[in-house]
């Protein structure tokens, strides 16, 4: 625990809610109809509610302040080792979805929606299994 | 390339130092501890770029501060030969090398148009076909060396004529503005989107 964090009970019905809005985002993020911006911001959102399905597992929840920024440095000391360079991944979409919320128009190129869909797609399942590892009161399934 | 160019290996990290950081300003250890170079070697770079006008110092205190001179008429030129080079062009083109896939790679925005600030990012366009999954590794190490965010946008050959024929201002503002290629050359770019 650290100054950017805060002890949280592990609770079931709180996963499901983190992982039913990451199912939901990341569905979303593939509506061809809906601007590649918007898409990336929901592809990035979803992965934001992976990490902090991750923390819950681990019993933390970011404080408030710089919560995307924090949520994922946290996430980056709790993956296995092989899975770090994916968080490196996760603070880059971060900054481009700043960039195209709140900075420019057009940002983004398709290639990145997909990649982006392809890896949270990817985490979401390594997401849910961990949950199914850890057998505790909060697993899911 | 440079080192040879240069003849000093510690000339060449003086410079990459100052010239990709022309906002901030260091003093003696602490670029020492930064490039990984004694103190007396650095002194020793640092009195050669002063006297061709690359570098100003100012003492206050005991300690003498080191700037980069971005006045100097050879600023803008060394600037770029360094970026395309060790400090981003060299790392993100051995990776590209190793996947390929990339037609034209160049940096824009504040850097290119040499009115970054301290907070600045580097803005880089790549067009082509790769993930940002995969570069991710090396423009993270990239990031780290240079001590700078590195914002990319990937588009393909078709995405970038189709916003452009679209006249998108995000693509509009980039493709009208000071550009310093990685990748490929302005007769490339023209190529892609004539």
């Amino acid at each position: 625990m650290n100054d950017a964090t805060r002890a949280v009970l592990p609770s079931r019905a709180d996963l499901e809610q983190l992982l039913a809005i990451a199912e939901r985002d990341l569905g979303q993020s593939r509506l061809q109809l809906l601007h590649l911006d918007t898409r990336y911001a929901l592809a990035y959102n979803a992965a934001l509610q992976l990490a902090t399905a991750v923390l819950s597992l681990h019993g933390v929840r970011v404080r408030k302040m710089a919560f995307h920024q924090q949520t994922l440095a946290e996430l980056r000391a709790r993956l296995p080792e092989a899975m770090q360079g994916f968080a490196d991944y996760l603070e880059r979409a971060r900054r481009k979805r700043n960039a195209a919320a709140y900075n420019r128009v057009n940002v983004v190129g398709e290639g990145e929606v997909t990649d982006l869909i392809r890896q949270v797609e990817v985490f979401q399942a390594w997401v849910v299994e961990e949950a199914r590892r850890r057998r505790s009161d909060t697993a899911v399934g | 390339m440079l080192r040879l160019l240069f003849g000093s290996e510690a000339r060449v990290r003086v410079l990459s130092l100052m010239l990709t950081h022309p906002d901030s300003e260091f003093y003696l250890r602490e670029i020492s501890r930064m490039i990984g170079l004694p103190p007396h070697a650095v002194r020793q770079e640092m009195s050669r770029l002063r006297e061709l006008g690359l570098v100003g110092a100012d003492r206050r205190g005991n300690r003498l501060y080191y700037r980069a001179n971005p006045t100097c008429p050879i600023f803008p030129e060394l600037k770029a030969l360094f970026l395309k080079t060790i400090a981003l062009g060299d790392a993100i083109r051995k990776a590209l090398e190793e996947i390929g896939g990339i037609d034209v790679a160049f940096i824009y925005g504040s850097v290119a148009a040499n009115t970054e600030s301290l907070e600045s990012d580097v803005d880089l366009l790549l067009v082509g076909n790769v993930a940002l999954s995969v570069l991710t590794p090396t423009l993270t190490r990239v990031e780290a060396e240079l001590r700078r965010d590195v914002n990319v946008t990937i588009l393909s050959a078709a995405e970038l004529r189709d916003r452009a024929a679209r006249q998108e201002p995000f693509i509009a503002n980039v493709l009208a503005g000071p550009k310093i290629y990685l990748l490929g050359t302005p007769e490339d770019l023209r190529r892609l989107v004539p």
